[in-house]
């Protein structure tokens, strides 16, 4: 049997068959990481490849030495688990100390880039259609120049003023200065060749060759080296003047001119304030230049929540509604998936199976299924509730407001979270209650406890010793059904007073941390991530005295 | 098999197996790569001219690529900072472009513009493409709102906004939200400008910074839109008011109730509703032509005769920032921007998907489309303001407008200058 040969004898390590999956699963691993790896080097990611490699090496050497067993069953585990939940705790904490968000998105060599991409103006003056072209003889770089305004062909090199060309020593194109203009016959042609120079294709320069021909400064004036004629597309070459310049030793900007809107007047310096832009002399109090960076910020998220006042009230809102929710979502789903569970634990019912199956419909469908199919459901107009069951006109703007205004949204999220979760409950105290001894009902029976005493000093208190810790977990869970709120209303109606946070009625804090940190009014990722800080201490601080609590409970029955 | 040779076998396979991977990290290609996002609608109606440019242009490959544009502000602001924005953002609306501009994204393009490429557009067009004086895009098509009428139900255009009935005006507000832009006919009737104007320097006439909505036409203008109410402004689904605008008035009997439909007779809309209404979309199966079933009025004068104005929106092309190298995408970008605004372009998006053009020309010879006229000569507008708070803005400025009309506000005056107060504040933290 081929099998056979491939097996090793017992005794004599790994088989040949083994060792070659092995190596081909770590050889497909390593062909994945080499190929990161490279691109990662060829993004100057240095740290990022740094990593790769170590940890690339790292398994490598777990899976190809002798022994160590447990190391090669947590391996991929714990790799996995820094990947995705150290890296993302670590980052979010990390990112609750910063400033990002939507302003402050990116390093601050993107923040001088864009500032440096912005400090020209275009000056008054002839603008050109142009060319670019290298001198036969020494080889400078040049603009072929042709003036939009009076179609004259000059030659501009440099830090040099341009050099008109005389009639017949260049050669115009047969198409049209602008690409665009479809009058071919009697539109303005611009030089295309001029004598002395070659003309160059844009298309076949390498980078840097385009980089150098980006960077042609033709002077307007010799007095003045700020103003001249660039050009960044080879097309068009605009009359312009740096505004701002860059001193990269001294890391600030400097106001050549003074603006023309006000910004900063001739001779202002902008350096790197503590709030992640350039301030004037880098004062946080004053003008900055547009193009924010990400900093370190300290405590100035959590500083926010507590004293903004803008936040305040809505926070208080949101709160409040946050506890009020998961609380009663435990308590109602908990009551009638106990009811439920009571009935059908019932020795005289009959179908008990059927029942049960039903039962956990709501729970077999996938939630985000049924959060909108109850969206159609509540519609005010035309939905089952109003139009079946409540007996409303159907697509009269008179009914009830279901998902629309604040009270009754409220009462929507939690029927719907009741429909959805009662069947949790259902099932585990349906465990919890066939675990009871059977004996204990019948002394209580046979003790003359009625069927009420028998199930409030009985059954409840057996029941909550297994099922307390589930209510806790339900209860952490329900403060932080982000899935719920979300696809219902989306935290609203946005219906709560006026403020400029954007808070709906039915927001629990998760939904509204949410909204800070990636809704279209400008994101905020750093006080996002300080308050997902602050909700995990609050969960698990109820978690952590809840379950303390049941303990103490446990040593009492 | 020994030890030595299993590891030598594995050595081969994992080298081979490498090897493989190298070969993958081709050289670069010697055609330019360009990038544009769209969102859905604005790909089909820009695909067939780009791919035409495309074809023209061989140094250059476009790939279009179709973004959700709710979304997609966000998306770029952290893919740009990676490198990995694209070149061009097609079919944005202008008032995001502060808030761009704010995060790093864009790239100014005014040294790429012909002087005379300013006279190309419609008053207005490329002046809302700019930000702190200077040009982050070139204008693609122009909306602006009008007031349809119902020419069987209103013979006569409403002159005053005083002519029109309770339930006769239908307008699109989301009843959370509200919709500031609808709405904001209504408020410049009272001259309570979204932000006030500069008077002096280079951007005189640009809107500045400070809110311009508070004060005592504020609070006129507040107490009239509660006065107002829902009776007024109503009702808010889009699909009911078109059938409401196209049916005749009639009165039945649901549920023993007495229901009243059609009876409205002019509607604040643009020219993206145009299409259902001659056609009859949604139940109403029959649609109404321009000039013998609707007429495009200009908007009413308000309750003391001031002229009202509309917001003039321009979707246009953007330029993206894409980092140190603009050089190498920079020069395709704009060739293919300018194409995009160029008069055969913008009349083929009319005559094929009636857009109105932005480009003069373009719009002059789309004039002859009854309804392009109509809403060209409806406006009065002003450009939509594009500071980085905009987005913000227009979230607590509905807010508070909805509050309003939905009579939730016991002082409406009162409730309006918290909201100038806390639209100042926001716009003042970006500072």
């Amino acid at each position: 049997m081929a099998l056979g040969i491939l097996k090793s004898r017992k005794g004599e390590g790994p088989s040949l068959s083994g060792t070659l999956w092995k190596l081909g699963a770590l050889g497909v691993t390593d062909a994945v990481a080499v190929t990161m790896i490279m691109v990662l080097i060829a993004q100057e990611l240095v740290l990022a490849a740094a990593i790769s490699i170590a940890v690339l090496l790292l398994v490598n050497w777990i899976y190809l030495r002798k022994g160590g067993l447990p190391a090669k069953y947590l391996a991929p585990g714990v790799l996995f688990l820094i990947i995705f939940q150290v890296y993302v705790l670590v980052f979010s904490g990390y990112t609750a100390f910063t400033n990002y968000g939507s302003a402050h998105n990116g390093d601050k060599a993107l923040a001088i880039q864009t500032i440096k991409n912005a400090a020209f103006r275009t000056v008054e003056g002839p603008d050109y259609t142009i060319k670019i072209a290298k001198a036969n003889d020494d080889g400078a770089r040049a603009f072929i120049m042709t003036s939009n305004l009076t179609n004259e062909v000059f030659v501009g090199e440099d830090g040099k003023l341009p050099v008109q060309v005389p009639e017949g020593s260049f050669v115009r194109s047969t198409e049209c200065a602008d690409k665009y203009d479809e009058d071919v016959a009697n539109c303005a042609k611009a030089a295309e060749s001029v004598d002395g120079y070659t003309t160059q294709n844009i298309e076949s320069l390498s980078q840097l060759e385009k980089n150098k021909f980006a960077s042609i400064r033709v002077a307007t004036d010799l007095t003045n080296d700020n103003v001249g004629v660039r050009s960044s597309d080879f097309t068009i070459a605009v009359p312009t003047e740096a505004t701002l310049k860059y001193d990269e030793a001294a890391d600030t900007f400097t106001a050549l001119v003074s603006d023309d809107y006000g910004a900063y007047t001739q001779g202002d310096v902008f350096k790197p304030a503590s709030d992640g832009y350039f301030r004037l002399d880098g004062v946080l109090e004053n003008a900055k230049l547009d193009g924010g960076w990400r900093v370190e910020v300290g405590l100035a998220n959590f500083e926010t929540i507590f004293t903004d006042e803008q936040l305040r009230a809505p926070l208080f809102k949101v709160i409040t509604w946050t506890f009020v929710f998961a609380i009663l979502t435990v308590l109602t789903t908990f009551i009638l998936g106990l009811f439920i569970a009571l009935t059908f634990n019932s020795d005289k019912l009959k179908g008990k199976k059927i029942y049960r199956a039903v039962m956990i419909l709501p729970y077999a469908f996938p939630g985000f299924l049924s959060a909108y199919v109850w969206v159609g459901l509540l519609n005010r107009e035309n939905g089952f509730f109003n139009t079946v069951i409540l007996g409303q006109t159907p697509g009269s703007e008179g009914n009830f407001p279901w998902l629309l205004e604040e009270n009754p949204a409220r009462l929507a999220v939690l029927l719907v979270n009741l429909w959805l979760g009662f069947p949790y409950m259902f099932l585990i105290t349906t465990g919890a209650l066939q675990s009871i001894p059977p004996e204990l009902n019948e002394a209580a029976e046979i003790d003359g406890a009625t069927g009420w005493q028998n199930f409030r000093l009985i059954k409840l208190p057996l029941l909550l010793i297994s099922i307390t810790p589930l209510l806790i977990a339900s209860f952490a869970y329900n403060f932080n059904n982000f899935t719920i709120i979300y696809l219902l209303t989306k935290g609203g109606p946005s219906d709560s007073g006026i403020t400029d946070y954007d808070v709906g009625g039915t927001d629990i804090l998760i939904t509204f941390v949410y909204k800070i940190a990636f809704s279209g009014t400008g994101q905020n990722y750093g006080l996002a991530s300080a308050f997902s800080i602050l909700i995990f201490i609050v969960v698990a601080t109820i978690s952590l005295i809840s379950f303390k609590r049941t303990k103490k409970f446990e040593e009492i029955v | 098999m020994k030890n030595r040779t299993r590891k030598l076998v594995g050595l081969v396979a994992a080298l081979s197996v490498v090897g493989s991977g190298l070969s993958l990290a081709n050289p670069a290609s010697a055609v330019t790569n360009l990038t544009i996002w769209a969102d859905k609608g604005t790909l089909d109606t820009i695909k067939s001219r780009v791919q035409k440019w495309d074809t023209d242009n061989a140094a250059y490959t476009v790939t279009i690529v179709e973004r959700d544009f709710g979304t997609v502000r966000e998306v770029l602001k952290t893919a740009v900072p990676k490198g990995q924005g694209p070149d061009i953002l097609a079919g944005a609306a202008h008032d995001w472009i502060g808030n761009l501009v704010a995060a790093n994204v864009l790239l100014p393009i005014d040294a790429n513009l012909p002087a005379n490429f300013k006279d190309d557009f419609v008053p207005g067009a490329l002046q809302a493409m700019k930000y702190n004086g200077k040009y982050y895009g070139v204008p693609g098509w122009t909306e602006n709102i009008a007031i349809l009428r119902n020419i069987k139900k209103a013979p006569k255009p409403a002159k005053s906004v005083n002519d029109i009935k309770d339930g006769e005006l239908g307008i699109n507000y989301d009843a959370t939200n509200s919709d500031p832009y609808h709405m904001y006919p209504f408020q410049s009737m009272f001259t309570a400008p979204v932000f006030k104007t500069y008077t002096t320097g280079a951007n005189k006439g640009d809107w500045s910074n400070e809110v311009g909505m508070g004060g005592a036409n504020g609070a006129k203008f507040a107490k009239w839109l509660a006065t107002k109410g829902t009776k007024f402004f109503g009702p808010p689904s889009n699909a009911k008011i078109l059938c409401d605008f196209l049916n005749p008035t009639k009165t039945t009997t649901v549920k023993g109730k007495k229901v009243t439909t059609g009876a409205i007779k002019y509607w604040v809309t643009g020219a993206w509703n145009i299409n259902a209404i001659e056609s009859g979309a949604g139940g109403c199966k029959t649609g109404l032509k321009v000039g013998t079933g609707y007429a495009i009025d200009p908007l009413p004068t308000g309750p003391t005769g001031t002229k009202a104005q509309q917001f003039l929106g321009i979707r246009g092309y953007l330029m993206v920032a894409s980092g140190p190298n603009n050089t190498t995408n920079v020069p395709g970008a704009v060739e293919l921007m300018r194409f995009m605004s160029s008069e055969s372009t913008q009349f083929s998006l009319y005559d094929n998907f009636n857009k109105t053009p932005a480009n003069k020309a373009a719009l002059n010879s789309a004039k002859a489309n009854p309804v392009i006229k109509g809403f060209a000569d409806a406006a009065n507008t002003v450009p939509m303001p594009n500071s980085p708070a905009m987005a913000a803005a227009w979230t607590i400025w509905g807010k508070a407008q909805t509050r309003i009309i939905q009579g939730k506000e016991k002082k409406p005056d009162v409730a309006w200058a918290d909201m100038v107060k806390a639209l100042q504040a926001t716009i003042d933290k970006t500072k």
